[in-house]
């Protein structure tokens, strides 16, 4: 019996030989680590519903689309179309991707210092082979997962920051990875990689965009180190059209007394999976992982979370909140692991869903292992309508039942928007919710 | 005159369990009652019934609100109408900031009245000026309601929402309880500048410490379910020397025969 996906597999493997062509000046350590990377993908296949970590997720329908390669054309769009995406206080380090492929013109850098290193992927390669070399794909995960070595072993487009030692860049740095230029459904493949040098303090925003009415794949992987003292504030917001599919993964690295923040959020593309996983990987090492996730209409949206306590006074907070309506579905699997040796860890995990319609579905599992003995951590998952004593409370001020739950949905998802420290992301998300929850409820 | 609440004979239920077993009060413009009793009587029962409470279900009596029928009002209409709670556990809404939720309820309230909604500017600055009357910090408008706010935040809050909300009648639910001597006057204070001749206030309290700051016309002492005596500020002072033992002894009977003293 033929294996499942393999004929999938086989355009995707396709796709590789076809563009080996133009990867030909890559330097033989890069070429290398794609060799690997593919092969790796050739050997395991697409994951099935077979596989635990994608049980709840069939990945058979993005594969069912015939994607073809990325021109990086944004053909019929226009540059202000893409006004809505920017961040003004990133205007000074905005990279702008369309179908995995670097717009220049559409991307500013005018505002990075002489400090920082922000550059384009195939740049990069030039330029900085040392950094790149010693870094890229050198994280366990995402490597090993399927997506994970197509990614590598494709990709072309992407970014990469090096922040050197004691470099601080105050304002955030903006990648938009954009998809959907031309009328035919796109597969991409980008890639962010994040150095932070010791002492360095980086603020990074991704965000993932296309148009509505043009199906593409999104298959995107960021690595990111957080160097000794570091802190590096990641947020991330996947908001793709209805027709897109979204793979993404997020690994990360926090060395001694380094500080990762994330802010996940997701609430577009007709199917969204995203994992991140964090290693506390010396002491001090500290991670605040958040997200949102918001479903509608028959939407799917997948967070897999691992943090890694591998060493002892390391701790990790994580906070995902999902609001799900019509005949949506999420997947939450949050998976915190304390290592032998990692006395003294602080770990809390927590996943809430608020489910506004009685047809969606959603599948939490929160995981906690610990094989060390002093430590303290909670984890738990919360799945339900509204509070009746919220609503009563509202009630008591005079607010009527429609206004009341759609307050409470609104503050539900907006504890975590609250967070975000860009204020742009955090103002258009705000209008996102509103929009959805509460039509009437001005911030004012 | 019409009083502003007439409570008939009331009994309510939990669940199976009735707590309520026949209360009879009436309250009339102007007057502050003091609702005082051990734990476990019913007097909190009271003010959440009094609101609406989902949790609770009113099984017999009546309670007229400005010689309406209250029982057959939601929640939030009892609320527009111009019944207010503070509530004895203020409850916690992460996201939505106390100024947007303040204005909110501030203008449905108004509208309801047939009063103009204030916009964002107008409104706060009449925020500002209730905030400094409970001794609240203007940091506290942009917080989410509640969250993270001590226990004698959040019942400062509490008395912020009423200042604001401008109710008929106020029941306040243990508002004393938990508080520093501080936050105590800073309540009490409010509760004294707040009430007019044309407003009525019943307070639930624990402790006869609260009446040492706001002076109540009438106290009345609840014991299993029901108005076990009722009398002057005069009463605090008796219960504070002999304990509710006392008043519990002396049985269902002097309920009745004090309600004329109270009308």
């Amino acid at each position: 019996m033929k294996p499942l996906l393999a004929e999938e597999k086989d355009r995707f493997l396709a796709a590789w030989e076809a563009r080996r062509e133009q990867t030909a000046f890559e330097p033989d350590w890069l070429a290398s680590l794609r060799r690997t990377a593919i092969a790796r993908f050739d050997a395991t296949g697409f994951p099935t519903t077979r596989n635990e970590a994608w049980k709840y997720t069939d990945v058979s329908p993005i594969l069912k689309v015939p994607f073809a390669s990325a021109t990086g054309s944004i053909g019929k769009l226009s540059f202000a179309g893409f006004e809505c995406l920017r961040a003004p206080e990133a205007e000074g380090a905005c990279l702008v991707f369309v179908d995995g492929v670097f717009h220049r013109e559409l991307s500013s850098m005018s505002g990075i210092t002489d400090c920082l290193v922000v550059t384009d992927f195939a740049t990069a390669i030039a330029e900085h082979g040392d950094v790149l070399s010693r870094h890229l794909g050198s994280m366990s995960e995402p490597v090993a997962t399927p997506f994970g070595s197509l990614n590598l072993a494709m990709a072309s487009g992407g970014v990469v920051i090096i922040a050197p030692r004691n470099c601080s860049y105050v304002a955030p740095i903006h990648v938009v990875y954009f998809s959907g230029g031309s009328d035919e459904p796109v597969a991409s493949h980008p890639r962010t990689l994040v150095v932070a040098g010791e002492s360095s303090n980086l603020t990074v925003v991704e965000t993932f965009a296309s148009v509505n009415g043009v199906a593409s794949l999104t298959n995107a992987v960021a690595e990111i180190h957080v160097g000794e003292n570091a802190t590096v504030d990641h947020i991330r917001v996947q908001r793709e059209g209805r027709e897109s599919f979204h793979v993404g993964a997020t690994a990360v690295e926090v060395a001694r007394s380094g500080s990762y923040s994330s802010i996940a959020i997701s609430i577009g593309a007709s199917l969204a999976r995203h994992d991140l996983t964090v290693q506390l990987a010396d002491k001090g090492a500290d991670c605040r992982i958040d997200g949102l996730y918001l479903t509608e209409g028959s939407q799917h949206t997948d967070s897999h979370t691992r943090i890694d306590h591998l060493v002892p006074h390391c701790t990790s907070r994580q906070l995902y909140k999902g609001v799900l309506d019509g005949d949506s579905r999420a997947v939450f699997n949050g998976k915190v692991v304390v290592h032998h040796d990692a006395q003294k860890t602080e770990a809390h995990q927590t996943n809430r869903n608020l489910m506004l319609s009685p047809r969606a579905r959603v599948d939490t599992k929160p995981e906690l292992e610990i094989f060390a003995d002093d430590v303290v951590c909670s984890h738990g998952a919360t799945v339900g309508a509204l509070e009746a004593e919220e609503q009563f409370y509202l009630a008591s001020r005079g607010l009527d039942e429609a206004t009341a739950r759609a307050v409470l949905t609104y503050g539900f998802a907006e504890e975590i928007v609250q967070e975000i420290s860009v204020a742009s992301v955090r103002r258009h998300l705000d209008e996102v919710i509103l929009d959805r929850f509460h039509k009437g409820f001005s911030k004012g | 005159m019409t009083a502003l609440l007439e409570i008939r004979d009331l009994h309510a239920t939990v669940e199976t369990t009735e707590i309520l077993r026949g209360v009879d009060l009436t309250v009339n413009a102007g007057e502050i009652h003091a609702i005082m009793g051990p734990n476990g009587s019913g007097k909190s029962t009271l003010a959440k019934v009094l609101a609406g409470h989902p949790a609770y279900t009113v099984t017999s009596g009546e309670v007229l609100y400005k010689g309406q029928n209250l029982l057959e009002l939601a929640p939030d209409e009892r609320a527009r109408a111009g019944i207010f709670l503070a509530f004895q556990y203020p409850v916690e809404i992460p996201g939505v900031s106390n100024a947007n939720f303040l204005r909110l309820a501030f203008n449905q309230t108004r509208e309801a009245r047939g009063l103009e909604e204030l916009d964002p500017l107008e409104f706060d600055e009449l925020l500002r000026e209730k905030m400094k009357l409970v001794e609240m910090d203007y940091a506290f408008a942009s917080r989410s309601v509640n969250q993270g706010f001590s226990g004698g935040e959040k019942k400062r809050n509490e008395i912020l929402q009423m200042a604001l909300l401008e109710p008929s009648v106020a029941v306040l639910d243990e508002t004393d309880s938990g508080l520093d001597i501080d936050a105590l006057r800073v309540v009490a204070t409010a509760v004294n500048a707040l009430a007019t001749p044309d407003n009525a206030f019943v307070m639930v309290t624990h402790y006869q410490r609260l009446l040492n700051y706001i002076e109540p016309n009438f106290v009345h002492v609840f014991a299993a379910g029901r108005i076990a005596r009722s009398g002057g500020k005069e009463l605090a002072f008796e219960l504070e020397e002999r304990g509710y033992e006392s008043v519990r002894d002396q049985g269902a009977s002097i309920a009745s025969a004090s309600e004329g003293s109270i009308g």
